[in-house]
């Protein structure tokens, strides 16, 4: 069975934010929680790279490790998803994900934090595939539906890939070659005076 | 300094029926202007700071500072999909209830010349003065 990974190309990201907003669109997240972000680094200056950022779906996920209550699980495709009803949203895994990835909706007055949610890799969650119990709680299962994740279908530019582990490394591996160079040889630019 | 004007990728536009969307909204909620760090220093503006935008017809506009290299020393710039401030004023209560966008700001074209293209009739939005103080 495929092992399900995300990839974004930093030579290619225009930071547009179509992903976010596919996103965002697909599965109703509400103003404040965002399952996917772009990320720009030296904005404004030369060399200026942007790269869009969710949950990676790790193999040894750290969430999973440091959940009290342990409502997280990894599917046979590798995608990390957890329940929402066993969630206390304590929000350890925020502090252990090294991507950011889990958000908090506001609970209550205080500001106490809420179950969490974060980008399911488009694979709903525990409830029953494509059910109006799983939309409400995780968005859309678009890969019961046979889909990939919106936010790369979306992508103008193809620097985000989601799909078959295998797969994204073998178009990666590709571009790299053709390019000649690329994000595997940072410094060339500067090295080399090549645009890298 | 000079001062141009031009778009965001998240609006259209006035920006109205984009600021309505809140997908998009969440993404850019405040008017700003771009200035260099040479002239933000000169002027002890800080990135995130209010400031006047003030332009030879008297006109004045109070947006959020956005320091950064992207537009040269003595060049200012404004995005264009704003609306719903008026020289500080937000209004916010004139709009038709349920009608009001998610994100209001101070139009770009409150600042700009009354210049325009006598061919096209098309109003000068590229090319104008301005100076910049905090607020
Ligand atoms: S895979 Fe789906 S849930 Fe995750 S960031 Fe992309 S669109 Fe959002
Ligand atoms: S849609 Fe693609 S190019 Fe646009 S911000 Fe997202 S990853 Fe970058």
């Amino acid at each position: 069975m495929a092992r399900m990974k995300f990839l974004c190309d930093a030579e290619r990201c225009i930071e547009c934010n179509a992903c976010v907003t596919a996103c965002k669109n697909e599965h109703e997240v509400p103003w404040g929680v965002n399952r996917r972000r772009v990320v720009t680094i030296q904005d404004g200056k030369p060399g200026e790279r942007s790269i869009s950022v969710a949950c990676m779906h790790c193999s040894d996920a750290p969430c999973t490790a440091v959940c009290p209550v342990d409502c997280f699980y990894q599917t046979e495709q590798g995608v990390v998803l957890h329940s929402k009803d066993l969630c206390i949203g304590c929000g350890y895994c925020f502090y252990a994900c090294p991507f950011g990835a889990p958000q908090y909706p506001q609970a209550g007055n205080y500001g106490s934090r809420g179950k969490m949610d974060k980008c399911t890799f488009c694979a709903g969650g525990p409830e029953e595939d494509m059910s109006s119990l799983e939309f409400q709680k995780y968005g859309r299962n678009r890969l019961a539906e046979g889909k990939l994740p919106i936010c790369a279908e979306m992508c103008s530019t193809k620097a985000l890939l989601a799909g078959d582990g295998d797969q994204v490394a073998n178009i990666f591996r590709e571009r790299i070659v053709a390019r000649g160079f690329g994000s595997g040889a940072w410094g060339w630019g500067t090295a080399y005076s090549i645009k890298g | 300094m000079i001062l141009t004007s031009g778009r965001l990728v998240e609006y259209e536009g006035g920006g109205d029926e984009t600021r309505s969307n809140p997908w998009l909204a969440e993404l850019q909620q405040d008017m700003f202007v771009e200035m260099n760090p040479f002239d933000a220093n000169g002027k002890n503006i800080r990135n995130g700071d209010m400031v006047w935008v003030k332009t030879p017809e008297g006109a004045q506009i109070k947006v959020m500072a956005q320091v950064t290299e992207r537009v040269a020393k003595g060049v200012a710039f404004l995005p264009f999909h704003f609306g719903g401030h008026l020289e500080g004023k937000d209004l916010r209560s004139k709009y038709p209830e349920g009608a009001d966008p998610y994100v209001l700001g101070e139009s770009a074209n409150t600042a700009f010349t009354y210049g325009y293209d006598s061919v096209t009739l098309m109003q000068e939005s590229k090319c104008s003065l301005c100076t910049i103080e905090r607020v």
